[in-house]
Formats: structure tokens, sequence, C-alpha cells
């Protein structure tokens, strides 16, 4: 029973993870049929300026801001310099350019940063474990789970509840005709590629605060478990991106616990496995793919 | 004072393809036009023209004395110009009132922003009045509406932009006859507040038993243009336009 209580902690934590990273993800392929491939240099250029800020010193809660300002600037820079020419353009082209996007990215960091491995050192009362009874929950995972709560909330708030959402739902939903009611497609690209910065700059911390470690190449694990997050929950819609995340973590935990010990470094690829074999019985994905915010 | 809509000698396409060629209208304030034609004749082209949607080749096209010839979409909606597209473009996962709302997006650019809130206020009673039936659904999906119904909120949702010239393109595509007869008499009733508007039809007969004006285009020309009474009785027409389309629906 403690056992399987754990289990479901980390399966939250992991997967909570996954869906913040998938919504920002599929937030940006929703309105422009964009697959960003540059999305993961995104979390590693904010991992990497809170490495840089918490080697200087900078309390906690600045690095936190300083790091998503970033990550929102660097996220709206990139898709207005590289993406805004292609707003029309055919997804193959897009999919290229941000394949371009991502090396940019990742050379400067390595001319930034160097190419070896660099550690994030979260404060430690940040690493304790609390202890309920048998049940040992470290305090990250916490953190990232109640994160992900308030940010999953606060983007369902803003989609579905103020004018901004409906201009960039009624966009992803027929683009043509939101010009035609005089919604500035220039200015919904603005909007969406910076909560898509916002979040991945806040997946970023997380995800690299329980990595421990990152180099200017650690983009593409993140970028991929997105991918496959809002390939399985269903491409295009927000409620999707939550669900392929949530399942994607879950699975993810339950193979490694189910696994023996001899397979355990296969764990990825049985689990991409199990999600083919989700994809064939479900080819939509678990909520059904539609451009629906 | 001159005509609310000029479009002077307006060749548009796409690509290499020329669909309108050498295309005049005028409209003047406070009349409803009928643009008939089969399809692939030029109707829609020449809406996303008038809208802005589409920059002509040649030409010129005046909208309250103004040339607005090159100014995008946008810009026209602020002046007036709004179009309710062809396949009505209802965003099904949005609420009807939550479509209203994004029709009334250009206000925003039109108004102070104090008063732009009265003015949605106002939009959404103006529109509920003529459409009982979104008041009472207000909060649903859009994408529970029938044909019908979804047709009458993309009306509405254009009239949400304070249109001074209304462009409705075929509103009454694949509705039934009846339903189709309830678009009109609510086209009749904006008619009579005063509504300039435009409506292009491949199905002559209501179009023509309502608009004060009518013009047939074929094949990006314009065949001939009179009085909406006029050509009802006008067998010069009934060859042109039936023949081409192939079916006699009257």
């Amino acid at each position: 029973m403690i056992l399987a209580i754990q289990r479901l902690a980390d399966a939250l934590s992991v997967g909570s993870t996954y869906a913040l990273l998938a919504l920002g993800l599929t937030l940006v392929y929703g309105v422009m049929n964009l697959i960003n491939f540059a999305y993961g240099m995104m979390l590693v250029w904010t991992a990497l300026l809170a490495v840089l800020l918490i080697d200087h010193g900078i309390p906690i809660p600045l690095v936190v801001f300083g790091c998503v300002s970033f990550a929102i600037l660097l996220s709206v820079a990139t898709g207005w310099i590289a993406f805004r020419p292609f707003l029309t353009a055919a997804p193959v082209t897009l999919l290229i350019t941000s394949f371009g996007v991502e090396l940019v990215l990742q050379y400067a960091a390595i001319l930034a940063f160097g190419n070896y491995p660099l550690v994030l050192q979260i404060p430690s009362y940040l690493n304790e474990v609390l202890h309920l009874g048998s049940l040992r929950i470290p305090k990250v995972e916490l953190i990232t789970i109640g994160t992900s709560v308030i940010v999953i909330g606060c983007l369902w708030y803003l989609l579905q509840r103020t004018s901004f959402g409906i201009e960039i739902r009624a966009t992803a939903e027929k683009p043509e005709v939101a010009r035609l009611m005089g919604i500035r497609p220039s200015r919904i690209l603005v909007v969406v590629f910076a909560i898509s910065g916002a979040i991945a700059g806040i997946a970023g911390l997380l995800w690299f605060a329980k990595v421990g470690a990152l180099t200017a190449r650690s983009d593409l694990d993140p970028t991929i478990k997105a991918f496959v997050a809002i390939v399985l929950g269903g491409l295009g819609n927000t409620r999707g991106a939550v669900v392929g995340g949530l399942a994607l973590g879950g699975l993810e935990v339950l193979m490694s616990s189910l696994l023996p010990d001899a397979a355990l470094g296969y764990t990825d690829a049985i689990v991409f496995v199990s999600v083919i074999g989700i994809l064939l019985l479900r080819p939509g994905g678990l909520i059904g793919a539609s451009t629906r915010l | 004072m001159g005509p609310l809509l000029e479009v002077s000698n307006v060749v548009a396409g796409y690509g290499r393809s020329r669909v309108l060629k050498e295309f005049s209208l005028k409209v003047e304030a406070g009349e409803a036009v009928a643009v008939l034609g089969a399809n692939g004749a030029g109707k829609s082209t020449l809406m996303k023209c008038i809208a802005g949607l589409l920059h002509p080749w040649q030409g010129q096209i005046f909208f309250d004395g103004q040339d607005v010839t090159f100014v995008d979409v946008e810009d026209r909606l602020t002046l007036g110009v709004v179009l309710a597209p062809e396949g009505r473009g209802i965003f099904g996962s949005l609420s009807i009132e939550q479509n209203l709302l994004v029709g009334a997006t250009s206000l925003r650019r039109r108004y102070e922003s104090r008063v732009v809130r009265a003015r949605i206020e106002e939009g959404l009673e103006k529109a509920f009045g003529l459409f009982e039936v979104l008041r009472s659904r207000r909060d649903d999906v859009a994408s529970r509406l029938s044909g019908g119904q979804q047709q009458m909120l993309a009306i509405a949702r254009a009239l949400m932009a304070e249109p001074k010239l209304l462009l409705l393109d075929e509103p009454c595509l694949g509705l039934a006859p009846k339903v189709a007869n309830d678009v009109y008499a609510a086209l009749q009733t904006l008619r009579e507040q005063g509504q300039s508007l435009i409506v292009v039809e491949e199905s002559a007969r209501r179009a023509l038993a309502f608009a004060d004006r009518a013009c047939v285009i074929k094949l990006g020309r314009k065949l001939l243009e009179d009085r909406a009474t006029a050509i009802t009785g006008d067998e010069q027409l009934l060859e042109a336009y039936f023949g081409l389309s192939g079916q006699p629906t009257t």
C-alpha cells in the first residue's frame, strides 16, 4: 500500500513535468502547426542561466524570476525572428526551420558555457526528503507537482476565460477567419511564444533541478518526452497534452517498478514501444487529435 | 455624396489564374445588392477583394470616398467593411458568446477602451434581438448548433464589428429551404434598419426577391446589372445564369 502511494507520487511528479513540457509545445503547434524542435533549447538555456546565477549567489526567488523572464524573451525572439516570416508556410518548412534554430541556440550555448557538464546546485533545503510514516517524498517532487498544478490552472484560465485566450483559441481553430475578425496573427504569435517560453522556463528549472546536471546538448531528452506526450495524448489540444504527459509519466514509473533489474537500462525503449502500441489501438491519441486549445 | 463602395475595373486572382476580369460595382448607402453567379464565377474572389483578404492586380476599390485598394483586412474592418465568409467559419470550440466576442475584436481599435465594453454589450443585445435562439444558448459550444443556427451566429458575429457594409458570402449554402427563408427574414430586418449589404448567391430566387439591385457574374466578368425586380423577369438572365449552372431550380 505504502509502495503504491510512493509510486503514485513518483508518477505524478514525472508526469506533471511531462504535462508542462507538452503544454508549451502543443500551444505553439496548435496555433501555427509548428513542431518546435528548438523547444528543448529553451529549457537548456534557462537552466544554464540558473547555473550561472546560483553560482553568483543570487537568491533562489530572483533566480526563478530572472530565468523565466529570460525564457519568455528568448522564446518570443525566436518566434519573431525565425518563425514569423514563415507564418503561412508549409508545416515542413517550419519543422526544418526549428531544427536550424535548435542548432543555433545549441552552438551559442556551447560558445558561452563550454561543452562539458555543469552542475545545477539547488539549495540543500530543497533537496530534503519528507518522511510521512514510511512514505518518503522528496521536496522537489512536491514542488514539481504543486507548480505544475498552478501553471496548468493559470493556463486553463487564460485560454478559457480571457479575451486573449479566446483570440488564441479562435486563431488555432480557423486562422483565416480569425484574421477576418481583426485578430492580427503576429500579435497572437508573440503571445503564444511568450506563454510557451514561460512554461519552458519553469519546466526547465524543474527538470534540471531533478536531473542535477546538464550540458549544452541536454535538450533532446525533454524535447522528445514532450513530443511523445503530445502525440500520446492527442496532437494539438491542451487536454491531450496534460493527459499524455501524465500517462507517459505513469508508464515510465510503472515500467521501472515492474521490469527486472537487467532490463532497467531499456526503460525508455520499452516505454516508447508501449506508446506505439497505444497509438496502434487509438491512432488519434488518448484524447483524440484535433486543434482545440 | 458618392457611393458607399465603388469597385472599379478590378482584376484579381490566385497565382497565375485570373479570376476577376475588370469587374466594377457600386453600392449606395442603405442598399442591398445581390451578386449572382455559378460556382467558380468569381463571387468569393470579389468578396475577398472587397474585404481586403486579397489585393487586386489592377483596378481600385473605394470605400466611403477613401481609396482602400491596398488597405489590409484589419484596417478595412475598422473602416466598417465586414465579411461573413462562405462556409460560416464558426469557431466550434468556442461558446456562442465567445464567437460573438471574437467578432467584436476590431472595436478595440475603433473606440477608446472605456467605450468598447458598452459597444460590445449593445452589439450582443442587437445580435440576440435578431436571433433569439442564440440568446438562450449563449453559453453552449458553437459546434452543437444546427447548420441554420451556425449561419445565424456567423451573421451575428459579423454584426458585432458594427459594419457599414456587410458582405455575406453564400449565407444559405447547405441549408434547408425553410431555414434559408429564416435567414433571409433576418437579413430583411437588418435592411429595414438601414444596413447596407452585398449578398452573394448561387441560387437566385431568394436573393432577387430580397435585393434592391443585382448583378450577374460569369467567368469573372459582369454579365448584367439591373434592379432586382427587373432581372427576375429577364429571360437573358435565366438563360445565362441557369444555362451555366445547369439546374433550373426556380
